[in-house]
């Protein structure tokens, strides 16, 4: 046995209240001398008593889990997307014989949807799933600019944010609109710009100010903006757009996941009664 | 966002239960609030993807006892949890925090928390628990279940028939390398230092 074994054991004994007479008597005393030893003493206590809560250690490993899921897909949606448009631009390419079996197999799916009820449109399945966004936090600051630009910022989005809060969504796309003037670079005016538009049931006007909220991967508000573009496409009728942009949600986990395979199975059927 | 509402009494017994669907909602809710705070105070993605899952799991433990009461909006809870530790983190680490145009703060009603607010170096202590728990997850299948096994007071001659191993002194080397390397690995983690006990 080595020698960082042995005193390993010997922690682990002492630890347990387990170290008797000379023995613990010989610990204590290289303890009083080794701090690096201490040291030692106290994380491996320390490490033993946090492994061993074991319903904490459950719950962190939760919380890595979905931590993982948030971010694979983030990261993974622009690789997935483009994957997605080449696969279907492949699928297209067949030969008569499948194309005639495939609209024999359309018909019937058509007959059995009418039959059925029929599809909903895109705009009763953007109600279903749109609902508001809240503001983050409070804002507040002067408009005395001689404490900076900051201070300013900070007074604009509290007003705009306030009038947001209060559902006078009309009112507040003017004062966000002035952010994303004054400071172009602003990814949460935009993203609460399209909001505002959305919630007025603008959704073409919607569209550029949540592309612009959406691009990259680690942006503040970037999912969330993506996941209310598909909502924008949806209800400016442009499928094949929302379709792309569910895609992101749809196999990766997160929050979204189960409400973007509801849609996307919605889309599917109105993109193929098309 | 575009999900069942969810009040933050149900978030907080989702949490106490262990709840991965509440957890998923909470980081599409919560996260780019705190990610914002963290990327314009000094810090990156990485810090903020840390920070978060270290104020989550204070506030697990806030969930789980009887006594707690959410006086203040979850968020509003939350929020101060991370702020209060990154804070706390930037003065230890001794790093400026950012003073450029793009500086935000989100304000909270500091009374609302701070009398439900933990010691900030007891958010300190709770960091450094989830460095040795994220060390252990990246320890071997094998050696997590030994220390599990071995934590769990299961004898040597236990831990070998149920891990199907040679014998009590293969158990008993195995495990020793598998504490000395989780032990090694949060010494040597860059945030071990500003941690420590």
């Amino acid at each position: 046995m080595s020698e960082t074994e042995a005193t390993y054991q010997l922690i682990e004994q002492y630890l347990a209240g387990k170290l008797e007479g000379e023995a613990l008597a010989s610990f204590e005393a290289r303890l009083a001398s080794d701090p690096k030893l201490r040291s030692t003493l106290a994380l491996v206590g320390e490490v033993d008593a946090v492994l061993d809560d074991r319903d904490t250690m459950a719950f962190s490993q939760t919380v890595a889990e979905a931590d993982k899921a948030y971010f694979v897909s983030t990261d993974g949606h622009r690789e997935e997307t483009a994957h997605a448009i080449r696969q279907k631009r492949a699928v297209r390419r067949f030969p008569v014989w499948m194309a005639v079996a495939a609209s024999v197999i359309l018909l019937a799916v058509v007959g059995y949807f009418t039959l059925s009820g029929g599809s909903r449109t895109p705009s009763e399945i953007f109600d279903e799933h749109f609902s508001s966004y809240e503001v983050p936090g409070t804002f507040r600051g002067g408009v005395d600019t001689a404490k900076g630009a900051d201070s300013l910022k900070m007074a604009q989005y509290g007003q705009a944010f306030d009038v947001y809060t209060a559902g006078a969504f009309k009112e507040a796309i003017p004062l966000l609109e002035e952010i994303k003037a004054s400071y172009p670079e602003e990814r949460m005016a935009s993203f609460y710009l399209g909001l505002s538009h959305l919630e007025l049931g603008q959704a073409k006007e919607a569209i550029p100010s949540l592309e612009k909220a959406g691009r990259g991967s680690y942006t503040p508000f970037g999912r969330q903006a993506r996941w209310y573009l598909g909502l924008a496409y949806l209800k400016n009728g442009d499928l094949d757009s929302a379709r792309t942009s569910f895609h992101e949600f749809e196999y990766k986990g997160g929050g979204y996941q189960k409400a973007a395979q509801e849609i996307v199975k919605e889309l599917e059927k109105l993109l193929s009664d098309k | 966002m575009s999900l069942p509402a969810i009040t933050d009494i149900e978030r907080l017994k989702g949490l106490a239960s262990n709840d991965i669907q509440v957890v998923h909602r909470l980081y599409e809710d919560y996260f780019p609030r705190i990610l914002s705070f963290i990327l314009k105070n000094s810090g990156n993605e990485e810090e903020a993807r840390d920070l978060f899952q270290d104020g989550l799991v204070v506030l697990f433990k806030k969930a789980k006892d009887p006594h707690f009461e959410l006086k203040a909006g979850l968020f509003t809870y939350l929020y101060a949890i991370c702020r209060n530790l990154w804070l706390k983190k930037l003065k230890r680490f001794d790093r400026e925090r950012v003073t450029s145009g793009e500086q935000m703060e989100y304000t909270i009603n500091e009374r609302e928390v701070s009398e439900q607010m933990d010691d900030d170096e007891e958010l300190l202590h709770e960091s450094r628990y989830q460095l040795y728990r994220r060390k252990f997850r990246e320890l071997g299948e094998g050696c997590q279940k030994i220390l599990e096994l071995s934590l769990a007071g299961r004898s040597m001659e236990e831990i070998v028939g149920e891990m199907n191993l040679s014998s009590v002194g293969y158990a008993r080397k195995r495990k020793f390398k598998c504490k000395e390397q989780l032990i090694r690995r949060i010494q040597e983690d860059g945030n071990y230092g500003e941690l420590a006990i």
